[in-house]
């Protein structure tokens, strides 16, 4: 029951985006995906081609009409988690977060008592950054009183990177230096992302050349590869969990 | 030690049989035929060799090639350089000695590049702050900034520890925007108040202001990439005596030849040869030369040779020689860690290379490698290769203009036929050719060499000789570079010479052609030759075209050079959009990307690209220039200082930036060269302005030119015109020069024409002139001698107006002609006008009779003239015919083919009657009267034995015999033997004491000779010799015959009389092969005269030791003096001399003088003035047509000009010469034949002849001779003598087999078949008596074996032989073997089952036709002539030595010769490549520290 939870401390920073990029990527490896959207803004779906007004499943609802696009199941999921017994199922595994599914979480960024709850029970904790003063300026929340590129359950990707601005590019080598390994991705801000959900159709479809694309790709194939290695949970002492992300990132 | 012991045997012995092999294999010529197969084996050889791709079959092809080469050198040098004028001498010995350099070259270059070293990368050891300090020396004086800084800028960013480099700009220009430049980018600026030594005066100065343990030096224009250091450094540590470590000098801009060359693709540039296996060559052998840039020297090593060399232009090689003098290393590593600019025009290309070849000239005059201390004789090749390669211009120019002194001159250069010529030449070539191919790999495509050198050669010529001669001279010169080209325009005054030489060759092939097809009656061309030398120049053409084609200067408008490189890049476009591109070129200017395909390019503008650098990452901003499907070509805009600096760092600076992807790919010769002809195609549609297409786009590029220019500035207008109009003057001009030289080429030296050979045949013959026998009562005599019997052979045919023919006849001293009477019988043309022709026949000058030619009577006459007795002289005289014809009574030709009149021979005769005069009886007049000099018949002279002969007896008649046969000579002779009595006439009589004959009354008192009158006959004399014993009867023979102690009187006594001894091949009748041998030795001086119009032929007679073995020359060689007159009556063209040796025709010597003694007469249109000429040529006489007895002939024929037109008379009394110190030259040759062979026998009685007295010869005859074998014998003997000139006095006669005696004996038998039964002497011998017959021995297996490896060639099958003995009625023949008492000595046997046959086998011998069939090892008598077989296997007789016989036996095998060069290239290739291995391993092993 991989569960990869996109959640960003700083909001804008496009984690919808990251989320609906990884999933279509993890679909065309061949994987069931779903991706669930938990935020009241309902907006991972337009990354999907959809149209505003197209409503999703919710998540702990039985359906027979899927929404699906390219391969993935797309369910809502900002009802059922912030239900009471939402921590309370997610212990005992009452939720179906079946052995081959992919799940990905999209996190508000407000939202951080869920995303934590999520994070401990996720494969995966992607955290999407941009390269701006405020969005820096959120880093040490997301792990207080541990080192960044020592996380090993957190993957940081940097997005809307705008290589021609100074500062986007003293910012990507700060980051780089911060993060080490943990920085996986870096994703060019590209108008064709915009253009493409305004067109309401999906990025690859609408500009396969698009430099966004190359970095998403290389995030994707990451996350594949920590997924194929299967590294249980969070819920183990932290120094295992060390070790087994290294030896599965080995 | 027992090991080395051993390896140093295994050395020997390899040395032992390899040495002979090749000696072999470089020495034994071949003639045409089987050099072809040679060549043909060789070649395949080598194709099977080029198949395997190891490192191995590279250096056997190498070995090969040297091989072949040096086969194909020495062959040059033995045999071709042999000049008949001075200018064939000037041409052929500077073509030899250009083919010797590119001979040495070719040696070098296999030292040099067999095995080029590859050196690895060594990682620099220890902690980065101790790394070795590093000043990096920038240096530059008239570049731009614009340059310097993009070197600047990569050399301060190369990965090294900080504090560990420092880089200076060393500045002799001293320009301030240097100094501030220096001071904003952070680097050394370093300067000097004066220029002193140029560059390397400048590293000097800067060496005294910096510290650093290593100096790193990068021209201005040499960017190092950001691994230079990292790289290189640790070599140094590694190898404590490393002074200097070279990298490659590479150019990411096109060399003028790639760029203007633009038709061939992906060619590698012109240094990537040297800074490959050249370099990587010289590595392995510690020799790496400095080249001035991208490079590392250690300062210590610098210290100790006073720094860079400034004595010479170049000063990084002389540097590098000076460090490796003094025992410092040198290393190469073969990565491009840098990259300039190369030279942009073809202009400046040659400049920097006139300066290289000035300098490298400088250095080998200077400080020559070869001497001098401090380096290994492989270092000293290595440097000698580098400077000798420096000296190509003249041997190019020479190979590229050799053809004219064929095509235009007619002068052959090489002293041999076009076909052996292609026979030598083709396996060196092509040798040479495969084995550079797998050296140079892809760095250097086939015949691409000789382009290059074939664009510098001209201009190279004038510094490499100044400089040879005044090596201090000159300065250095710096080489610009970065300039641009806004206009494609050909260089036409940089090619000159060579257009110059184009419209040469072209010209001089086309007036070859010319003067075969139009004038073939003027010049002697031959049309293989032609062939030859129409190929050669035609390839010269096509290198030189494509030479010509790098003057065509392609525009280069951009500022920085764009270098291919697919680097990833982000591309930011205006309207936001981001997309991943590659770069599909890049420069400090711009760059071209590629965009996804999907991308819709309208109105595409792209803002920014980035490109990563590791960490960092580039933005650089551009501006759209234009977009295509897929691509966008960007122009970046202004940067500040960082960003450049970054840029430069990300273009130029990467690690991997210049990396070759993968080696050059290997090009065969054929697709080479079908590029150069490609290129020359191109080039001369150019030249033909059929480039359309070309024009188009270039008229169009021009009209946006000027259009730039006229926005720009004004000025530029004119400039633009200049170049506007390229092509048409130049064009005219060379069409100007082409016309020149084919003027010239007409004017050049008209050969005579070559005739149809006119075979001469008149060996000497046998003539039968009868004696009447009857005999008057006072001994009156009659001679009925018939024009045949004095040597006409043939009718006499008088033709022209005046024909004369003059018959040379004798008289005997002691005959008195009291009556003489003419018989004629002639015939001559009816055309003849009767009242005015007349036959006039003289003797002696006096006129007998003047017959008027009457037409009537014309049919043919019989004429007998009475002549008055008194003409007639003892001694010489002379009979004259003499044909005085007209057909016309005015005008008339002097040849006309109606002006003829013949005498028979045989049908025309003189009849004498001659009374002898009573001769005192006096020795002193000896041989009178028994031999008469001008006796006109045979000489019969009877020899009379008192009692049975025993063997002294039989030798002393032989030393008559041979002595008497030696004076009749051609006239014939015959010796009758008669025992106990006395016959009429002369006789000679051996008179022993005890024995007596009737009549004659002489005491036998010890050795002596007396005359007495002949009993029986009054007028006829007795020579009687006498003697007590065998030796008395041999010595007072030997005396007599030999001349010795003869004074006078009726009795001699010879007592104590000495023979002479005779050296071997010491007949006075042979000419000597110790030195040449004047004409005028061999013939009395009036012979080599002749008189009228033709002159008639001159013959030279001489005869030669039999056994000559001229191989591996062509034979022997007359030197020829020969005079004419030349007068304006004289047909030049027409008339020539015709030389023949025995019949066969040889060569036609020209009698038109020198084409430049012509133009000095005044040419086709002066009168020219009689004078006389003088001919000097030398004529190869053929070993094949050489034989024991030769005749020369010199056939003048003189042809009249203008003998139709009734203008003038006939010249009179025209005479021609040879001048008698013409020399006959055997010098060359070797006495050695292989035997048994009769044909030397029958010709001049050899092998016994050798000793001319026949002191080693033994004649083998019955105990009881017969008279017919003892004639047989003496006939034989007659024959030795007249072969020598020499009596045979040395003889033995013996019947007993006696193997001692026997012993070092060339042994003749001579007698009955049944003495072939004596199984000693004839075990070994083709037949053996059987039954009562001859029967032919079956060849044993181990004689077909030696026959197979000794080359023998046998006629005919020992069957057939047989069944022509059987067929035989009664066997008659000769046999020949080898000794079976001593090896190498031969034994004859003249054999008949009825010794009756014998004298008529001997006489045989004197048939011209029959002594021709008599070869091999036995000849039989068959019908009316004889036939010959070879039976035996072969023996080699005479001074052959072995290495010789070796070479001989090897020309024999052409395809072993081959084999033998495979071999020994293969069995070579091991040793050396341990060798070459060996000290690879030792450069790289023990820190590249060979000592």
């Amino acid at each position: 029951m991989p569960l990869i939870v996109c959640h960003s401390p700083k909001g804008g920073v496009g984690t919808s985006f990251v989320a609906a990029g990884l999933a279509q990527g993890l679909s065309l490896l061949g994987r069931d995906v779903v991706a669930l959207d938990m935020t009241a803004q309902d907006g991972l779906k337009l990354y999907f081609g959809l149209a505003p007004d197209q409503r999703l499943p919710d998540f702990d609802d039985d359906v027979i009409d899927q929404v699906t696009v390219g391969g993935v199941v797309l369910r809502s999921g900002w009802r059922s988690a912030h239900s009471v017994d939402f921590a309370q199922d997610l212990r005992t595994g009452d939720l179906p977060f079946d052995g081959e599914t992919v799940y990905i979480a999209d996190v508000a960024s407000t939202d951080v008592a869920l995303a934590q709850i999520l994070r401990r029970y996720a494969l995966l904790h992607i955290c999407t950054l941009s390269p701006t003063a405020m969005a820096l300026a959120q880093l040490p929340r997301i792990s207080p009183g541990r080192p960044l590129d020592a996380l090993t359950g957190t993957m940081f990707v940097l997005n809307q990177l705008d290589e021609t601005r100074r500062f986007a590019r003293h910012a990507t080598l700060f980051l780089r230096e911060l993060l080490g390994e943990n920085l996986v991705a870096q994703i060019h801000r590209d108008e064709a992302v915009n253009e493409a959900v305004g067109m309401q159709q999906t990025l690859s479809r609408y500009a396969p050349a698009s430099a966004a694309l190359i970095g998403m790709q290389a995030l994707v194939t990451l996350v594949e590869a920590r997924c194929k290695a299967g590294v249980a949970p969070v819920e183990q002492p932290e120094a295992t969990a060390a070790r087994a992300g290294k030896s599965a990132a080995a | 030690m027992s090991n080395t012991w051993r390896s140093w045997a295994m050395r020997l012995a390899s040395v032992v049989l390899l040495l002979p092999l090749i000696v072999l294999t470089v020495g034994v010529p071949l003639d045409g035929r089987e050099q072809w197969q040679c060549a043909g084996a060789t070649i395949v050889g080598a194709l099977v060799l080029a198949r395997g791709k190891s490192r191995r079959t590279t250096i056997t092809l190498a070995l090969l090639s040297v091989l072949v080469s040096t086969r194909y050198l020495f062959w040059r040098t033995t045999q071709t350089l042999s000049f008949g004028t001075p200018l064939e001498f000037l041409l052929g010995s500077t073509l030899y000695l250009a083919e010797v350099y590119a001979w040495v070259i070719l040696l070098l270059g296999v030292v040099q590049t067999s095995w080029p070293l590859t050196r690895p990368v060594v990682e620099i050891t220890g902690a980065p702050e101790a790394w070795p300090m590093v000043d990096v020396y920038v240096p530059t004086y008239n570049e731009s900034l614009a340059i310097v800084r993009n070197t600047v800028y990569a050399a301060m960013d190369m990965d090294y520890p900080a504090g560990r480099f420092r880089v200076f700009i060393l500045d002799d220009g001293r320009r301030p925007e240097f100094r501030a430049f220096a001071r904003a980018a952070g680097c050394g600026y370093i300067t000097r108040d004066n220029n002193l030594h140029a560059k390397a005066g400048n590293l000097n100065a800067a060496m005294k202001r910096t510290d650093g343990e290593l100096i790193a030096i990068f021209d201005c224009d040499h960017v190092p990439t950001r691994a230079f250091l990292q790289l290189t450094v640790g070599w140094f540590q590694k190898d404590q005596r490393l002074a200097l470590l070279q990298t490659p000098h590479y150019f990411y801009s096109p060399d003028p030849i790639q760029r203007n060359l633009g038709t061939v693709k992906d060619m590698p540039g012109e240094g990537e040869l040297f800074y490959g296996p050249v370099q990587e060559g010289n590595d392995l052998w510690n020799a790496t030369f400095f080249c001035g840039s991208c490079a590392i020297i250690r300062r210590a090593a610098l210290e100790e040779t006073n720094g860079f060399a400034g004595e010479t232009v170049t000063e990084d090689a002389h540097t590098a020689l000076k460090l490796q003098r003094t025992g410092w290393n040198t290393a190469y590593i073969n990565a491009r860690l840098s990259a300039g600019l190369a030279t942009e025009r073809l202009v400046v290309h040659i400049g920097q290379r006139v300066r290289w070849a000035r300098g490298m000239t400088q250095i080998l005059r200077i400080d020559n490698p070869l001497t001098g201390p401090g380096l290994k004789w492989q270092q000293r090749l290595c440097y000698l290769n580098a400077m000798l390669h420096f000296q190509f211009p003249l041997p190019r120019i020479v190979f590229l203009t050799s053809p004219l002194a064929y095509l235009l001159f007619g002068q052959n250069i090489i002293h041999a036929s076009a076909g052996q010529i292609f026979a030598y030449a083709l396996p060196h070539l092509f040798c040479s050719s495969a084995a550079s191919k797998r050296m140079h790999r892809g760095d250097r495509r086939p015949f691409w060499g000789e382009v290059y050198e074939t664009i510098l050669a001209f201009h190279l010529v004038k510094p490499t000789v100044m400089t040879w001669f005044q090596p201090r001279k000159g300065k250095f010169n710096v080489t610009d570079k970065g300039d641009l080209l806004d206009q494609t325009f050909f260089d036409w005054a940089i090619v000159r010479p060579h257009l110059i030489c184009i419209a040469l060759i072209v010209g001089s092939v086309l007036l070859g052609f010319a003067k075969l097809l139009l004038f073939p009656q003027m010049f002697n061309i031959q049309l293989d030759s032609l062939v030859l030398n129409t190929a050669w120049a035609t390839f010269s053409l096509i290198i030189l075209l494509a030479a010509v084609s790098v003057a065509r200067e392609s525009r280069q408008t951009r500022t920085d050079i764009r270098i291919p490189a697919e680097l990833p890049v982000m591309i930011y476009l205006a309207s936001g959009h981001v997309v991943a591109g590659t770069t599909i070129n890049i420069s400090m200017g711009g760059a071209a990307v590629t965009l996804p395909r999907e991308m819709p390019m309208r109105d595409l503008k792209v803002t920014h690209i980035t490109l990563a650098m590791g960490d960092e990452t580039l933005a650089v901003p551009v501006e759209t220039v234009r977009s295509v499907a897929g691509a966008s070509y960007l122009r970046f805009r202004p940067m500040d200082m960082t960003a450049s600096r970054q840029l430069v760092r990300a273009v130029m600076g990467r690690a991997d930036a210049w990396q070759l992807p993968a080696p050059h790919p290997v090009v065969s010769g054929l697709r080479s060269i079908g590029d150069i002809i490609r290129v020359d195609r191109v080039t001369m549609k150019r030249i033909l302005r059929l480039n359309f297409a070309e024009r188009r786009l270039l008229r169009a590029q021009r009209v946006e030119a000027q259009k730039r220019a006229a926005a720009a500035r004004a000025d530029a207008e004119s400039t633009e015109r200049d170049n506007a109009k390229p092509g048409k003057g130049p064009l005219a001009r060379a069409a100007a020069i082409a016309l020149m030289a084919l003027g010239l080429g007409l004017v050049a030296q008209p050969r005579a024409v070559q005739a149809q050979a006119q075979p001469v045949t008149a060996v000497a013959g046998t003539p039968a002139p009868l004696i009447d026998p009857a005999k008057a009562g006072n001994g009156t005599r009659h001679l009925h001698l018939s024009l045949k019997d004095l040597r006409i052979k043939t009718p006499i045919r008088l033709a022209g107006t005046r024909g004369e023919i003059g018959i040379p006849f004798g008289m005997r001293q002691s005959d008195v002609v009291t009556d003489a009477t003419l018989t004629l019988h002639f015939a001559w043309s009816p055309a003849l006008l009767g009242d005015l022709s007349q036959l006039v026949v003289l003797v002696n000058g006096e006129v007998v009779q003047t017959v008027a030619l009457r037409p009537s009577d014309s049919g043919g006459q019989d004429l007998k003239i009475a002549i008055n007795p008194a003409l007639f002289l003892p001694g010489d005289n002379q009979l004259n015919f003499r044909l005085l014809g007209h057909y016309a009574r005015d005008c008339e030709d002097p040849f006309h083919s109606s002006l003829w009149a013949n005498i028979s021979n045989t049908q025309s005769w003189l009849d004498l009657t001659v009374q002898p005069t009573a001769q005192a009886l006096d020795l002193a007049r000896l041989p009178g009267p028994f031999f008469d000099r001008f006796d006109n018949g045979a000489l019969k002279l009877p020899f009379v034995f008192a009692g049975k002969p025993d063997h002294g007896d039989l030798a002393a008649a032989a030393s008559i015999a041979s002595w008497m046969g030696s004076l009749a000579s051609y006239r014939g002779y015959g010796f009758k033997p008669m025992v106990g009595q006395l016959p009429q006439g002369n006789a000679v009589v051996f008179l022993r004491a005890g024995a007596s004959l009737p009549g004659v009354d002489v005491p036998v008192t010890g050795p002596g000779a007396t005359l007495v009158r002949n009993p029986v006959d009054a007028s006829g004399t007795l020579l009687v010799l006498t003697g007590r014993n065998d030796d008395e009867i041999r010595l007072a023979a030997g005396a007599l015959a030999s001349g010795h102690g003869v004074v006078g009187g009726a009795h001699m006594a010879f007592d104590g009389a000495r023979i002479p001894t005779w050296p071997r091949y010491g007949a006075p009748r042979w000419i000597t092969t110790d030195r040449p041998v004047k004409l005028g030795e061999v013939m009395p001086a009036y012979a080599l005269q002749g008189m009228g119009l033709p002159p008639g032929p001159l013959t030279a007679r001489f005869r030669v030791a039999p056994d000559l073995f001229f191989w591996p020359h062509d034979g022997g060689s007359v030197d020829l003096t020969y005079r004419y007159p030349t007068a304006p009556w004289l047909d030049r063209k027409g008339s020539r001399l015709d030389v023949s040796l025995n019949g066969t025709y040889l060569r036609t010597l020209p009698l038109t003088g020198n084409w430049w003694q012509w133009l000095l007469d005044g040419g086709p249109f002066g009168t020219g003035s009689a004078h006389d000429s003088v001919g000097r040529q030398s004529v190869v006489l053929p070993r094949y047509t050489l034989f024991g007895q030769n005749e020369l002939v010199f056939d003048y024929n003189l042809i009249l000009a203008d003998k139709k037109k009734c203008t003038g008379t006939l010249p009179e009394n025209v005479r021609v010469a040879l001048d008698p110190n013409s020399t006959i030259d055997l010098t060359q040759a070797w006495h050695a034949l292989q035997m048994p062979n009769l044909a030397t026998f029958a010709g001049a009685g050899y092998p016994f002849t050798v000793r001319p007295d026949l002191a080693e010869t033994t004649v083998v005859m019955d105990a009881n001779p017969s008279a017919e074998a003892i004639e047989a014998f003496l006939n034989v003997m007659g024959r030795m003598g007249d072969a020598t000139g020499v009596a045979t006095t040395g003889v033995t006669v013996v019947s007993e087999i006696d193997p001692d005696q026997l012993h070092e004996q060339d042994i003749l038998v001579i007698g009955s078949s049944a003495l072939a039964g004596t199984e000693a002497l004839f075990g070994g011998a083709p037949v053996r008596f059987e039954n009562g017959a001859l029967r032919v021995n079956e060849r044993t297996p181990l004689q077909y074996l030696e026959a197979l490896l000794g080359g023998s060639e046998w006629h005919g099958s020992s069957d057939d032989a047989q069944s022509v003995v059987y067929a035989a009625k009664g066997f008659s023949g000769i046999v020949s073997f080898q000794s079976p008492f001593t090896a190498g000595r031969t034994v004859v046997a003249l054999l008949a089952d009825q010794p009756a046959t014998l004298p008529a086998l001997v006489d045989g011998l004197n048939d011209e036709k029959i002594n021709a069939q008599v070869q091999g090892d036995l000849s039989v008598v068959t019908g009316d002539g004889m036939t010959s077989f070879a039976i035996q296997p072969q023996y080699w007789v005479g001074s052959l030595p072995a290495w010789m016989k070796l070479g001989y036996w090897f020309a024999q095998h052409p395809l072993l010769m081959a084999l033998s060069a495979l071999i020994v290239a293969l069995l070579l290739t091991g040793p050396v490549y341990l060798y070459f291995s060996r000290q690879a391993r030792r450069r790289l092993d023990s820190a590249g520290d060979d000592k």
